[in-house]
């Protein structure tokens, strides 16, 4: 028996980790919460909306997203999809199976990061001329942002996580570049070691982003 | 020679649920004077004030300042609201400022956004307007960097921006550590001064009688006694107003 790590894989892995790490993870993770975030500021507003199907369809929607696994959500946009007609590859599935499940969350904090701004913001806006949609645009979502930023963030480096579930719907990012290595060499330990080591790099900078951007906006308070 | 009256209110009522905050108050104001409203708190007097500005939109009664007339027995849609809001600006107790704007900016978003008009006309009226209220050096600062007697200031300015036909003020001082109301009256008082046309509630009755051309007393929703500040503050004829009067200069 020899040490559990194998230091000439580990050598000759690094840079195919890395490629999948920035050509799959990465692009999937960004991606995914670009169309996420947009799509959970609707889903925010329709919850507090005053116009009561738009707040079901809203509050329906939420439930279904976090109340079911994501992987069974991939999979029946990978797998089952195709029973219906639908087909989509394996990167157009991941991304409509991480959107989708990423705009419930974001869409609860965001909603509550809305509501956390004074009412009295809305008045004094209301006062100086603004539109209901100008006064949301303009001075609450502004406001909102710095209260949703700790939730999100959180969401986001679940989210970079949660992307090795690809693998399983065939999208090439890390976790199934490492699986392709492990499978011939027998070497698990130092692969999945390895990628969760990428995972642990990204998320930590992820993190350390977060509080930056949180001392930058905090030093916008609103009363 | 009679003037116009620039605000006319008659039999105004305002409910929230069963509970009817004003029971019929009727008053004009005239262009160029400063009307002080006092009463005890929960007597309505803010409730008329955000009535003028239609953030309480008024049970029944009518409301004309200047061209625009709403009656509110009958139904008062959100155009006929804005058209009212738009004539009057509006100085709150706290004072609302927007915290993630600057100084300048939160002057500017109202009349560059809301009412469309051009940015460097905006701006330079802002950059006087702050002249006016003695706040010129803080141009660019942070609303959190500033004195709460500054961000009232401030306040005054934002609401001037809209260039409205009278100003607002809901008890602007109420909320400030005592070594900080003069400035902002000294403020008010420019105006006032300037010509512009005031409508303030306030507790600071020295105040009220400097400046004011016509006091209100309000009490329980009515309006108890009206006058000039000589004959309100200096010689009630309504036992209630003198009872109030006795209480809140100190008269314990």
């Amino acid at each position: 028996m020899g040490s559990p790590l194998s230091w000439s894989l580990i050598h000759d892995s690094l840079l195919p980790l890395l490629e999948a790490l920035l050509t799959g993870t990465i692009p999937l993770t960004l991606i995914a919460f670009t169309l996420g975030l947009a799509l959970a500021i609707f889903l925010a507003l329709a919850r507090i909306s005053k116009i009561w199907p738009l707040r079901w369809i809203a509050a329906i929607y939420i439930s279904i997203f976090r109340g079911t696994p994501l992987l069974v959500q991939l999979f029946i946009i990978f797998y089952g999809l195709p029973a219906i007609g639908i087909l989509f590859d394996p990167w157009t599935s991941a991304i409509i199976g991480f959107s989708l499940n990423v705009a419930a969350y974001a869409a609860e904090s965001i909603r509550g990061a809305i509501l956390s701004v004074p009412k009295a913001q809305w008045e004094a806006a209301s006062t100086v001329g603004l539109s209901h949609t100008q006064t949301l645009v303009r001075i609450i979502l502004p406001q909102a942002a710095r209260v949703a930023i700790p939730p999100l963030s959180n969401t986001l480096i679940s989210l970079v996580k949660d992307t090795s579930l690809a693998s399983t719907v065939l999208v090439t990012e890390i976790f199934r570049k490492a699986q392709e290595i492990a499978a011939p060499t027998f070497e698990f330990f130092t692969l999945y070691g390895l990628a969760a080591v990428y995972y642990w790099v990204v998320s930590q900078t992820l993190t350390i982003l977060q509080q930056l951007l949180e001392k930058k906006l905090s030093k916008q308070v609103a009363r | 020679m009679t003037t116009q009256p620039l605000v006319s209110v008659s039999a105004l009522t305002k409910k929230f649920g069963k509970n009817e905050v004003l029971k019929g108050i009727d008053f004009t104001i005239e262009p160029g004077t400063v009307t002080a409203i006092i009463g005890p708190s929960g007597s309505g007097k803010t409730t008329i004030l955000r009535s003028l500005n239609a953030l309480d939109v008024a049970t029944t009664g009518q409301i004309t300042i200047g061209d625009v007339t709403l009656d509110f027995s009958q139904k008062v849609g959100r155009r006929d609201i804005t058209a009212l809001r738009a004539k009057s600006g509006m100085v709150f107790q706290a004072h609302g400022l927007f915290g993630h704007l600057d100084v300048l900016q939160n002057i500017t978003v109202g009349p560059i956004v809301g009412q469309k008009r051009n940015r460097k006309e905006v701006e330079a009226e802002a950059i006087e307007l702050l002249n006016l209220v003695g706040l010129s050096d803080k141009v660019r600062a942070r609303i959190h960097e500033l004195s709460g007697g500054q961000q009232q200031r401030v306040g005054i300015a934002r609401a001037l921006a809209l260039k409205p036909d009278l100003l607002l003020l809901d008890e602007p001082t109420s909320a400030l550590d005592p070594e900080l109301v003069g400035e902002v009256l000294r403020a008010i008082r420019n105006l006032a001064d300037a010509g512009w046309t005031l409508v303030i509630v306030t507790h600071e009755m020295q105040f009220a009688k400097q400046v004011a051309d016509q006091v209100l007393f309000i009490d329980h929703g009515l309006i108890v006694e009206r006058g000039t500040a000589a004959e309100v503050l200096e010689s009630p004829k309504h036992p209630r107003t003198r009872e109030f009067l006795a209480r809140i200069l100190g008269d314990f």
